[in-house]
């Protein structure tokens, strides 16, 4: 159980953009975080991977503190809907290894080859990621993030880039999982429709509270 | 331990193939090389070696100033390396994902950082090789192996100095210049390319005690065959340990600093 209590955080002197959160994300289910842009939901995704320290109140993990959890940080995915983060001058192979190695990845390659066949990529794994287009690289980026096989998946805008089949074909990763019920998924959106199609339950962030 | 090797390797080799037109580098370093040392060579000739004839830390000017430069050259890049190392992968955006590996962003940094200079290392061992063979007329001895074991420890003591200035640069990145600064003026008072017995006696403690002038110092005196090598050693070592210590501890606050603000992220 991933809880908030009475969550705050601000940037440098300016209003909050989140101010008293209190939630608990249940593992097992979706929670949709619905919410226009600059609501706070990335930021909201940030603090739950620990990139981001709170002002005030706290995020805990089955009772711990994050910063008590040992490598908490790689039990997270955070999948966001940024195509920066591949080095653009490595192919898409060279990127794939160095992230494996990163990562600590002990998929096999046969698997990697089978998912990477079925989005249509594995063809150009061989081509500097410059080369590749926006959605190329988001299906390469989140193959690598759902690989981590992690207890927790931060999803924040992740299928802007991609069309209908790769959604179909992550969501179908995502939620058949073996394990999905020991996982906990939270999507953020600016589209509700998008929102309500991912997630079980839908949460609206606005004027810095969820509700 | 298998774990750090396998992700120094996996950066190494990123690097690598990063890295465009290798050869063209390497052969632009190595004639840059034989540049300087062709330039310090002939300066030696209009130099008056009466300053120099005394010092334990050479005979003539070619051997005291080559290590001088080649020292201060290194220095400067070495310590800066981390923090172009976190500015070119926050602006890349490749950092987040540094942040959600298992490392700590630490290990990554000082990783990155080594492998950032790593053309620096192999020029820098070539300068030497030159200059020691040519500079102090040094015969194959164990004083070699201490020189070469010194310059591995004090490049690593450098890193630390340049992780210390990765992490002001987390908080704010304009702080990049002030380290900048503080590298150049720890050069130009190290006396890597004049003796310091010729700074006046009443400011001369500004310049001794800077880690630079210190590391400079202990490297010519090894060279030049000091009896009191294993003292140096320790001293080098002693001097990694803490500013080991030292960078970690400033490291870590300002990174928990930088997440408190939400500006790790963002150059």
């Amino acid at each position: 159980m991933l809880t908030l209590t009475n969550l705050h955080k601000s940037f440098a002197k300016e209003l909050p953009v989140l101010d008293s959160v209190n939630w608990s994300f249940t593992p097992g289910e979706t929670t949709g975080i619905f919410g226009l842009n600059g609501s706070g939901k990335t930021t909201l995704l940030r603090l739950l991977a620990h990139t981001y320290l709170p002002g005030r109140g706290k995020i805990t993990y089955h009772g711990e503190k994050l910063d008590k959890i040992k490598n908490y940080t790689s039990r997270v995915a955070f999948i966001n809907s940024e195509t920066r983060n591949l080095y653009r001058r490595l192919t898409g192979a060279q990127n794939l290894a160095f992230f494996k190695t990163l990562f600590k990845l002990e998929t096999a390659d046969s698997q990697i080859k089978e998912w990477l066949e079925e989005l249509g990529i594995l063809g150009a794994m061989s081509k500097q990621i410059s080369t590749y287009s926006m959605g190329m690289k988001q299906k390469l980026w989140v193959v690598i993030q759902l690989l981590r096989d992690s207890e927790i998946l931060l999803l924040d805008e992740f299928t802007d880039h991609l069309d209908q089949q790769s959604i179909n074909f992550f969501k179908n990763k995502i939620y058949q999982h073996q394990n999905f019920q020991q996982k906990t998924v939270v999507y953020a959106s600016r589209r509700i429709d998008f929102t309500k199609e991912f997630a079980g339950r839908v949460l609206t962030l606005k004027d810095g509270q969820l509700v | 331990m298998k774990d750090t090797f396998n992700i120094l390797v996996a950066i190494i080799k990123r690097k690598t193939q990063q890295q465009f037109g290798i050869k063209i580098l390497m052969a632009y370093f190595l004639m840059s090389a034989v540049f300087d040392l062709v330039i310090y060579f002939f300066t030696n000739q209009l130099v008056d070696q009466s300053n120099f004839s005394n010092m334990a830390s050479g005979t003539n000017y070619f051997s005291f100033v080559v290590i001088g430069a080649i020292f201060s050259d290194f220095f400067a890049t070495s310590t800066q390396s981390a923090s172009s190392v976190l500015a070119h992968e926050r602006a890349s955006g490749t950092l987040e994902s540094y942040l959600q590996s298992p490392y700590k962003l630490f290990t990554l940094l000082y990783i990155s950082s080594l492998a950032e200079i790593m053309n620096s290392i192999i020029r820098t061992l070539f300068y030497l090789i030159i200059a020691l063979f040519l500079g102090f007329n040094l015969q194959l001895s164990w004083q070699l192996v201490w020189v070469f074991l010194y310059i591995v420890i004090a490049i690593l003591t450098f890193q630390n100095i340049s992780i210390i200035f990765s992490a002001l640069t987390l908080i704010d990145r304009r702080l990049n210049h002030v380290c900048g600064n503080i590298v150049t003026i720890s050069i130009v008072l190290s006396g890597a390319f004049y003796p310091l017995t010729v700074v006046p006696e009443k400011i001369r403690f500004l310049f001794l005690y800077l880690p630079f002038t210190v590391t400079i110092t202990w490297l010519r005196e090894l060279i030049s065959g000091s009896q009191n090598t294993f003292g140096i050693l320790l001293s080098i070592v002693l001097l990694f340990v803490f500013t080991n210590v030292f960078a970690r501890w400033v490291f870590y606050l300002c990174e928990g600093r930088s997440m408190k603000n939400g500006n790790i992220l963002f150059h």
